[in-house]
């Protein structure tokens, strides 16, 4: 921490050989220009990390977040535990623990959970990414979804990544998409899809496109969803 | 007829006076004060030192020290009332803080202080604190500040409604509107 940090709360403890104090009751941090609350908290002032427990926020510039618990390092490395929500901008994310760099904006969920900004969501097992460049990476159960686009994909594995007001996601492992308002489902080993190309999606290995019982089978298929459909 | 009449008029006469007298002492020795012996009134032996020091040794090692300009030590209850007191707690380690206050009043009985008015205290590893109130559990050996305290060491501040210490606030609690502001604290 740059500049100095203010700890209050009821009832505060410190030990001054290890540097280190305990507040309870109504705690408060704030470090930096952000603001940790908390029913409990323990500020190591040597390595400047602080564990803060019970109904915990975390407050900094146009982050947002609330959980069980809060573990943050001196080098502004948050880990969040238990019913996490970040908000930051117009990003969510939801999950049991979410690891936040807030120098470099990347976050890892590595309990799973669920990412969503103004264009889509995506879930997994497993996620990781970047708030600022918008791009996550999902594994296992991952589910994508396109609000604005009408796309929903499920597969082993997907990265996303959004730019302004499009993106483009790509899918490997039991890749199977669907866009009801299209009545299109598709299957394949790995499908790229581009929101920017006239909502092109290249499936490729084992491709299977249905619409309207119209069946296409082949090894590369690209399907094009945007204003008007086709088939390739 | 009439003479005899004088006469027993003159008897009752006297009867009344007489009565009435009698009465009168009875009051008088009635209403009398309860005035006690004059040697059976308690007089507390107080007794007066100027520039002089208490101390607390446990196990020969001195806990802390008061110097006093004036003392007066009641013999019969054991209080000490000191004025302009400098007393000096001392920790484990060797360093110690140094308070000094307009009054304070230590019981011998209990072994317990309590400094008041103008508390200034310093440490010899350099922290310093305020406080409306300090007292000295000798049965705990706790150290506890009472009201607006202050605690500042460098790169530190401390403040609550209260707080105490085990070691003369090498370690401290504060409690209510506990406070501590770390780090460049001017900026």
């Amino acid at each position: 921490a740059d500049g100095p940090i203010e700890l209050s709360g009821d009832v505060i403890e410190y030990d001054a050989r290890t540097d280190m104090a305990k507040a309870t009751g109504g705690v408060r941090v704030t470090r930096d220009g952000g603001v940790l609350t908390g029913g409990e908290a323990t500020y190591n002032f040597k390595t400047q990390e602080v564990t803060i427990t019970g109904g915990v926020t975390a407050v900094k510039d146009d982050m947002n977040l609330t959980a069980d618990k809060l573990f943050s390092t001196a080098n502004q490395e948050y880990v969040a535990d238990g019913n996490v929500v970040a908000v930051k901008g117009e990003n969510t994310l939801v999950g049991p623990q979410i690891r936040y760099n807030q120098a470099t904006s990347d976050i890892s969920m590595p309990n799973g959970g669920s990412a969503s900004g103004p264009q889509a969501e995506i879930k997994g097992d497993v996620l990781s990414g970047n708030l600022n460049t918008q791009q996550y990476h999902a594994v296992g159960n991952v589910y994508l979804n396109s609000k604005t686009n009408d796309v929903q994909s499920t597969s082993n594995e997907a990265t996303y990544s959004g730019n302004g007001q499009d993106f483009t996601f790509t899918a490997t492992g039991n890749v199977n998409i669907k866009s009801p308002s299209r009545n299109i489902i598709t299957n394949s080993d790995n499908a790229v899809y581009n929101s920017a190309e006239n909502g092109k999606l290249v499936l490729t290995g084992n491709a299977v496109a249905t619409q309207n019982n119209n069946i296409v089978r082949g090894n590369t298929l690209t399907v094009y969803m945007g204003d008007n459909i086709n088939i390739k | 007829m009439t003479k005899k009449v004088a006469i027993n008029k003159g008897k009752i006469a006297v009867y009344l006076l007489v009565l009435c007298a009698i009465g009168l002492v009875y009051w008088a020795y009635a209403s009398r004060p309860n005035v006690e012996p004059e040697d059976a009134k308690p007089v507390s032996k107080i007794m007066t030192y100027n520039n002089n020091s208490l101390k607390e040794e446990v196990n020969g090692k001195l806990i802390w020290e008061c110097y006093a300009e004036k003392m007066s030590v009641n013999q019969d209850t054991q209080i000490v009332d000191m004025e302009n007191i400098k007393g000096t707690f001392y920790r484990e380690d060797g360093s110690s803080i140094e308070i000094t206050a307009a009054k304070a009043v230590y019981d011998q009985a209990k072994k317990n202080i309590e400094i008041t008015e103008g508390i200034k205290a310093h440490s010899t590893d350099d922290m310093a604190f305020e406080t409306d109130k300090v007292t000295w559990d000798g049965e705990q050996s706790v150290l506890t500040c009472d009201g607006n305290v202050k605690i500042s060491k460098p790169g530190m501040v401390a403040t609550g409604d209260k707080a105490e210490s085990k070691d003369a606030f090498q370690n401290f609690k504060l409690m209510g509107n506990a406070h501590i502001i770390k780090g460049d604290i001017n900026q």
